[in-house]
Parts: C-alpha cells; sequence; structure tokens
C-alpha cells in the first residue's frame, strides 16, 4: 500500500507545489512534512511578515491622517501589537488550511513526521515507523535561520525569524537591535519602527539590502535615516550580555568598539540548508562546499532517483524560486524537457517602507561582467501618480548593455514597488531591449509608467525629466 | 523520411544559385556531401554538394532554375515515400523552386537536417526582440537558427554563431571518408576545432590569396628589443614589438587593414588597428586581440598581450578580447620554422607570418657577414589589394624592423 511514483519531503512552496503538480500529472504522489503544510514561507516567513506590514502600514498611514485633513478625535492612537500578531498567525493558518484542501484535491496522501532515506526509494517516518517507497523522491526539505555562535538564544528576549513572529508586544520605546541588513532584518525593523521601537539595525557589508543594487542601497538608508531608524553598517556584534532584563551588545563598528543596550534582539543573518537527519549519505546524495544539496542542471542529486529543489539546493533561497524548480524537477522525472533556470534573472523583492524589488544584473555586477553598461533613472518624484499618492520617494533604475540596448537589470525602489517587478522579470524574460519596453504603452497615471520612462532615459530622454 | 534537399550556401558571398547541369536523376542515390550538380553562383559554376543523403524522389529546382540558399533543389528519401505532403507544401506558396517562400522549412544545414528546428507553419521564426537585434546585426538568417523553447533567443543565437555552419565546409569534402576504411581511432569534429576548420575554409574559399616573403636583418631589433626590456617592467616580446612596426605600416598602407564587406559591394578601411596574435592552447589555435596598437607602446602591448593570453589560456576571456582584429601575425620561429604562408583569418586583408630568426650568412657591402636573419611572409586577399601594394606593405615592415628607430618617425 505504501508504495508510490514520487514522495516529496517538505511541504514548503517547493514541495507543496511539486507534489501537486505531479499528481495532476498523473503520479502517485506523497507528501512528508514534520510541522505545517506551507513550510516557512507560509507559516514563520513571507506570509505572516506581510500581515504585519499591512499592519504597519495602516498604523503609519493613520499617524499622518491629520496630513490629509482626517482629524482623530478622542484619546490619540492606541496600536494594540498583539492584534497584529493574532491576525498574522490567522492568515499563515487560513492558507495552511487552503494546502491541506488543495493536497486533498488533487488526491496527495500526505504523512505527518520526520523522513529519514533508507535509500535513494525509500524512507521510514518518524515517529510512526511506517515505510513508503517510491520510484522517485524529491527532496524540499528548505532551510532555518542560520544561529550566530556564541549568542545565547535559550533567553527569550533574543530571536530568530520564527521568535519574532511569535513576538506579542512591541511598545513605544522598546529598544530593539536587528543584525543582519537583508529582506528579513529589514522588513521586521520597518513594521517594529511603525509600532514606535527604537530600531537598531546591524550589518557588517557597507550597506543595507547589500545585494540590491548600490543605489537602491543608498535610497533605503536615506529613507531609514528619514523614519529615525538607526542602523550600523561595516558594524560587527563581537558579544550579547544578558544584564537583567536588558541585554548588552559589544559591537566592532569600523574597528571601533561599542557597547549599545537593547530589550530584544533579532538575529537574521542569513539562512542554513535543513540536512541533517534526513539519513541523505545512505541514499548516496552528496552535498557541495557550502553544505547544499548538490544537484546537476536537472535538479538531480548525486542520486539519481532523488530530487532536490528550494533553499535546501542553495540556488536562490526565495519562495518562487522552489515553486519554479518544483515544476522542473517534476519534468525531469517524467522525463520531459526541463526549463534551464538563470537565477540571476528570478525577481527578488523587500517588503520594507519603502519596497525595494529587483531583477537581473545590479550596475557593479554587470560593470564586472564586462558589459558596456548604460543606466537610465527615473525618480518616482516625477511620476503623476506617485506625487498624487503623495510616496514620491524612490526610482526605476535600467541597467542595460550599449550595443543592443539589452536590458541586464531592473532595480525599484518605492511604495508597492514588488507589484511592478513582475512587468520587469516579463520584459527580461522575454528579451525585451529598452528601445521595446519604450514603445509598450503603459497606462496613465500609473507608477509602472515610471519603468517606460526609465527605458527612455536608457534609449535618449526621459519625457518627464 | 522524406525530406528537402535544399541549395547549400558555400562561401560567404554566395546568395543563389542558378542550376547548370544535375549528376542525377529521380531514383538515384545522393549521399551527404558528394557533388549532385552543378549551378552558377556568385564565382562561377560551381559543384553543389548534395545536404541529404537518400534516393532522389523528385527534382523540383530544373536546369536553369534560380534557386536562393537554404531553398529546395529535390525530394530526398526512400523509394516509393508518399511526398505530397511536400510536394503540397513546396507549391502551396503558388510558385516554382525559384520562388518558393519561407513556408518550406529552409533548414539547409545538413549537420542540422537530423534535429530540424520546428518551422511555425507560417514560416516566420519565433524570435525575442533582443534575438532578433542580434541576428541582424550579425547577418544570421533566423530560420537557419536551432532553439529549444518556444522562440529564438539571445542564448540561441550565441549558440549558432558558436556552431561552425557546415555548408561550409561542404565544398571541400572532394573525397568522402567513411568510418570503414581502416579507421584507427574516430575524434568528433566539433567545438574550437571544428570552428577553426569552418574558418580555415572560408578563408581559403573565399579569398584569392597570394603571398610574399621578405627576409629581414634582425640586429638592431635585437638590441632595440633588449634595450626595452632594461628599462621597462615587464617582458617585452618579439610580437609586441612586430605589431607595433606592422601597425606603423597599415597606417601608411591603409588598404592592408580593409575588409570586403559580406555582400560584396564595398571595402571598408578600418578606422582602428587592431592586431590579433595567434595563440597555441590546450583547446586549439586562439587569437587574442590587442586592441588599438596606433595608440600605444610596446610596453603598454606587452602588459596588455601578457594578460589577454592569461584570459584565453584560463578561458576567462571578456568580450572584445578573440574579436575585431583588423590585421594577424601568427609566430611560429619558437619551432624552428625557416618560412611559411598564414591562412588568412577573414574578414582580414592579411596576416604575417613569422619564422625563426636564424644566424645565416648575408652580404653586407660586399662582404659575407654573419646575421640574424628571420623570413616573414605576408598573406594578403587579392580582391582588396594588388601585389605590388602588398608588396610595399611588407618590405616597410621589414625596413622598419631592421632599424627599429623608424618606427617613431
Amino acid at each position: 500500500m505504501n508504495k508510490f511514483d514520487l514522495i516529496v519531503i517538505g511541504g514548503g512552496p517547493g514541495g507543496y507545489v511539486a507534489a501537486i503538480y505531479a499528481a495532476q500529472k498523473g503520479l502517485k504522489t506523497a507528501l512528508v512534512e514534520k510541522a505545517d503544510l506551507g513550510g516557512v514561507c507560509l507559516n514563520w516567513g513571507c506570509i505572516p511578515t506581510k500581515a504585519l506590514a499591512k499592519n504597519a502600514e495602516i498604523l503609519r498611514m493613520v499617524k499622518e491622517a491629520d496630513k490629509y485633513g482626517i482629524a482623530l478625535n478622542g484619546s490619540g492612537i492606541k496600536a494594540d501589537y498583539a492584534v497584529a500578531q493574532k491576525r498574522s498567525r490567522e492568515v499563515s493558518g487560513k492558507l495552511t488550511m487552503g494546502i491541506k484542501s488543495l493536497m486533498k484535491k488533487n488526491k496527495v496522501t500526505v504523512f505527518q513526521g520526520e523522513a529519514n532515506l533508507i535509500n535513494g526509494t525509500s524512507l521510514k517516518i518518524a515517529p510512526s515507523g511506517e515505510i513508503l517507497e517510491a520510484k522517485n523522491i524529491i527532496l524540499a526539505t528548505g532551510a532555518h535561520a542560520f544561529r550566530i555562535p556564541g549568542i545565547d538564544y535559550s533567553n527569550p528576549q533574543i530571536m530568530t525569524s520564527k521568535e519574532a513572529l511569535e513576538l506579542t508586544q512591541v511598545n513605544p520605546g522598546d529598544q530593539i537591535v536587528v543584525i543582519g541588513a537583508g529582506a528579513i532584518g529589514m522588513e521586521f525593523s520597518s513594521i517594529w519602527d511603525s509600532y514606535g521601537a527604537e530600531v537598531t539595525v546591524i550589518e557588517m557589508l557597507p550597506h543595507l539590502l547589500p545585494n540590491e543594487d548600490s543605489d537602491v542601497s543608498k535610497e533605503i538608508e536615506k529613507a531609514f535615516k528619514k523614519r529615525g531608524i538607526k542602523f550600523k553598517v561595516e558594524t560587527k556584534v563581537n558579544a550579547v550580555v544578558a544584564d537583567k532584563n536588558k541585554l548588552n551588545l559589544t559591537i566592532d563598528e569600523k574597528g571601533k568598539t561599542e557597547t549599545i543596550i537593547c530589550d530584544r534582539l533579532l538575529v537574521s543573518a542569513g539562512i542554513r540548508p535543513n540536512v541533517e537527519g534526513i539519513g541523505l549519505e545512505k541514499a548516496g546524495v552528496k552535498l557541495t562546499d557550502r553544505g547544499y544539496v548538490q544537484v546537476n542542471n536537472q535538479l538531480q542529486t548525486t542520486c539519481p532517483s532523488v530530487y532536490a529543489i528550494g533553499d535546501v539546493t542553495g540556488k536562490l533561497a526565495l519562495a518562487h524560486v522552489a515553486s519554479a524548480q518544483a515544476l522542473a524537477a517534476v519534468h525531469g522525472i517524467l522525463g520531459e524537457p526541463v526549463k534551464q533556470f538563470n537565477y540571476v534573472n528570478m525577481p527578488r523583492c523587500t517588503y520594507t517602507y519603502p519596497e525595494a524589488a529587483s531583477v537581473g544584473l545590479t550596475e557593479d555586477q554587470a560593470r564586472k561582467s564586462g558589459y558596456d553598461v548604460k543606466v537610465g533613472i527615473f525618480p518616482l518624484a516625477a511620476n503623476g501618480k506617485s506625487v498624487a499618492m503623495n510616496e514620491t520617494g524612490g526610482f526605476v533604475k535600467i541597467v542595460a548593455d550599449t550595443k543592443y540596448n539589452e536590458i541586464l537589470g531592473v532595480h525599484l525602489i518605492g511604495a508597492h514597488v514588488t507589484e511592478l517587478i513582475t512587468a520587469a522579470t516579463s520584459y527580461i524574460d522575454l528579451e525585451f531591449t529598452a528601445d521595446d519596453i519604450a514603445q509598450v504603452v503603459h497606462p496613465h497615471p500609473s507608477v509602472s509608467e515610471a519603468i517606460m520612462e526609465a527605458a527612455h532615459a536608457v534609449v535618449g530622454h526621459a519625457i518627464h525629466i | 523520411m522524406a525530406k528537402l534537399m535544399n541549395m547549400p550556401k558555400i562561401g560567404v558571398n554566395m546568395t543563389d544559385g542558378t542550376v547548370t547541369e544535375w549528376y542525377v536523376n529521380e531514383g538515384d542515390e545522393v549521399k551527404f556531401g558528394e557533388m549532385a550538380l552543378a549551378a552558377e553562383t556568385d564565382k562561377d559554376v560551381q559543384d553543389i554538394p548534395a545536404d541529404q543523403s537518400g534516393t532522389v524522389l523528385k527534382i523540383i529546382a530544373q536546369v536553369g532554375d534560380n534557386v536562393e540558399c537554404h531553398k529546395p533543389l529535390a525530394i530526398v528519401g526512400t523509394p516509393g515515400e508518399n511526398i505530397d505532403s511536400l510536394l503540397a507544401e513546396i507549391s502551396g506558396s503558388g510558385a516554382t523552386s525559384a520562388a518558393v517562400e519561407a513556408s518550406v522549412a529552409p533548414a539547409a544545414a545538413p549537420a542540422q537536417a537530423a534535429e530540424a528546428v520546428e518551422k511555425s507553419p507560417t514560416g516566420r521564426v519565433p524570435v525575442s526582440p533582443l534575438a532578433k537585434k542580434m541576428a541582424k546585426d550579425m547577418g544570421i538568417d533566423l530560420s537557419n537558427v536551432k532553439y529549444g523553447g518556444v522562440r529564438v533567443t539571445k542564448a540561441d543565437i550565441l549558440a549558432y554563431q558558436e556552431t561552425p555552419q557546415p555548408t561550409m565546409t561542404a565544398p571541400v569534402t572532394a573525397t568522402v571518408v567513411s568510418s570503414s576504411t581502416g579507421v584507427q581511432n574516430t575524434i568528433p569534429y566539433e567545438g574550437i576545432r571544428r570552428k577553426i576548420g569552418s574558418r580555415m575554409t572560408e578563408s581559403v574559399v573565399t579569398k584569392p590569396w597570394a603571398a610574399l616573403t621578405v627576409a629581414v636583418d634582425m640586429t638592431k631589433a635585437i638590441e632595440w628589443r633588449k634595450r626595452v626590456n632594461d628599462l621597462a617592467d615587464i617582458k617585452v616580446g618579439f610580437n609586441e614589438m612586430v605589431a607595433k612596426a606592422c601597425s606603423r605600416a597599415l597606417q601608411e598602407f591603409p588598404m592592408m587593414n580593409s575588409q570586403l564587406a559580406a555582400d560584396g559591394t564595398e571595402i571598408y578601411e578600418m578606422e582602428d588597428i587592431n592586431i590579433g596574435i595567434a595563440v597555441n592552447t590546450d583547446r586549439g589555435l586562439m587569437v587574442p586581440v590587442l586592441k588599438n596598437v596606433a595608440a600605444k607602446g610596446v610596453v603598454e602591448l606587452a602588459r596588455d598581450f601578457a594578460s589577454l593570453v592569461i584570459r584565453t589560456k584560463e578561458q576567462e576571456n571578456i568580450p572584445g578580447d578573440l574579436s575585431g582584429a583588423t590585421f594577424t601575425i601568427s609566430n611560429l620561429g619558437s619551432r624552428g620554422i625557416a618560412s611559411f604562408r598564414a591562412v588568412i583569418n577573414p574578414p582580414e586583408c592579411g596576416i604575417l607570418a613569422l619564422a625563426a630568426t636564424v644566424k645565416t650568412p648575408v652580404v653586407v657591402d660586399d662582404e659575407i657577414v654573419i646575421r640574424p636573419m628571420m623570413n616573414i611572409t605576408l598573406s594578403f586577399d587579392h580582391r582588396i589589394v594588388d601585389g605590388d601594394y602588398a608588396a610595399q606593405f611588407v618590405a616597410y615592415i621589414g625596413t622598419l624592423l631592421e632599424d627599429p628607430m623608424k618606427i617613431l618617425m
């Protein structure tokens, strides 16, 4: 009875998509999940943080209401973070239920527990002890937050992203330090600042959002400064010591040692793959030097019957990349042509205020790759809809190659720009040149016009600057 | 399955051919690479090789018909096969072979025929805007480009560019070698080997070349190089010195720095002097290019060349490293070669072959003295320049090397 065509280990946006798609394609499919369907993304990442970000946005709007002639009479503004947190859990819960029903609808058999490979075609589930067999296995075990060593994570004041989502109290004046200025750290900083906390971001590299185009980094730094969010770049945390109900952090800022005191600490310094305790060695699944599961361009591991997708492959730890890999892996298993990914051209979003979104190469990367780079920038301050919305911070930046005006990268920063990056991603995927984008009629008034204007800037001149 | 046998493009300038004679009749066997007909092309009446193997089921292009490259000449397959659909496809465009529209599968390249591109029924090749721009710029016929996805992309164009077009090598397959005749070891003819092969064939087939040799007394050049190396912080080689001398000579003789347009209607005198230097690597012959040689001193050239060679050997070339040359130098001196003629690197007009510098008795002022002599041989494209012009050019290089001070003058 426990024989399948395919077993997927892990029910995140890689695993559950693979299971559904395989079942739709006629494979008898099982999925093993140790916690909740939906994985980190749905339960402890992308989705609940977006719910919190929405609460934060409303709070910011209410605080600014008087600017728009809206008076709040009565006892002032009272923001209850516990309600926001509760809403974020409800959103996750609702979507998890949705995945559960999709599993049922597509006749994917879900096993609750931890999978341990016996070999490349069978595994044992703990604690039930059930043994499953399949022709193919997809590893979609995901990743977990990296815990910087030397910090006592049993202290409830010290959090990784998961504990940060369990946090029910954030009050004005709370001092919170965030280690790591990547998407996760920056998003929590933005949310907690909106709730009045005094946030300090600490980053080892020279800029906030260090993987983004340097102009985007500079713009978010400008915006954070304006909001009063403190940050220290080229700074390391050397020690964290609990002192009564405070935390003392010894930091090294460009060679200068300093102590900062805070109430809470979020460690968001990257992720590590979930490769332990799955029995990879028994199936002959090898890891890369960096400790991720090694896959070929068909997403096949060193054990031919076993595939791997998502964060555990270390390609690009984003939910939509995992989902895309899921479809590709199923194609591979079915012997169909497998789409070859160019991971550079995957969209990347950060849901801070303002938001940042990008696809393709940064200007620096393009120059280092030897392209003859040409840049077109259009500031949102010159975009009608942005002015009307009173959201004029940010810009659209297009990085192109001079010869054919080939689009190498598109970088956006501004309110809600994560919704716009899809257009830029399509343009790059379809190999539009700047000339082509400039010729596409974009709707007016819309923020998306700024992409067209930036393309005009690459080709010659933007109209509105 | 029956296939179209198309007019191959032999030679870069060929656009079409008029059938003058068929060597095979319907019912005869043809083999890929064997001469099947004669046609008048841009050059002359030439033998045209079959780009398919099989039995000729139907001859479409009759004697006197003009057929564009990659358009059908005949249908080839197995006897008794139904060819109605192919015929319908051809006549569907309402024309004779001479006017067959692109609605017929146009892939002529034999190597590609087997894995032929699926052509859209409209004959339009789906292509991304970027790939379209690139193809136009590079003069690539999109109907020949193989693509894996739903349309031709940049990657497909780059892959096409990397793969030499087999039709180019077809005309020289005079003797058909088959794998059954005493072959000891079979090596795939592919990648760089094949690319070099097609470039060489293109050169020899399209360029009416001639060669001129000059013996150069290298006494002063050796001294000069020694002096330069005493002063410079990098070792300057003979190649860089000769490149510098060539650039001086190319400034004086700009037609040697010219190229014939692909359509053969114009000669382009090139603005920059970019000199390629042939380098042997593990992968085969590569030609890294020194850019804008006229504007640089030998020390700067030596520095450029050193990093070019490293990048080329490590396969880490950046765009432009291996392209854009307007003249080439090939040096086999270190192998003790007395003199040789190098094959011109198309579309350039000339290549200078440097032989070994050998102590040789020569007559100076009616006395026999021993001098380090080097033979330099210029191969040039006779379509662009005549022998006298080329002779002046190569003699001038000799003069410059015999007294390198003149390079500065």
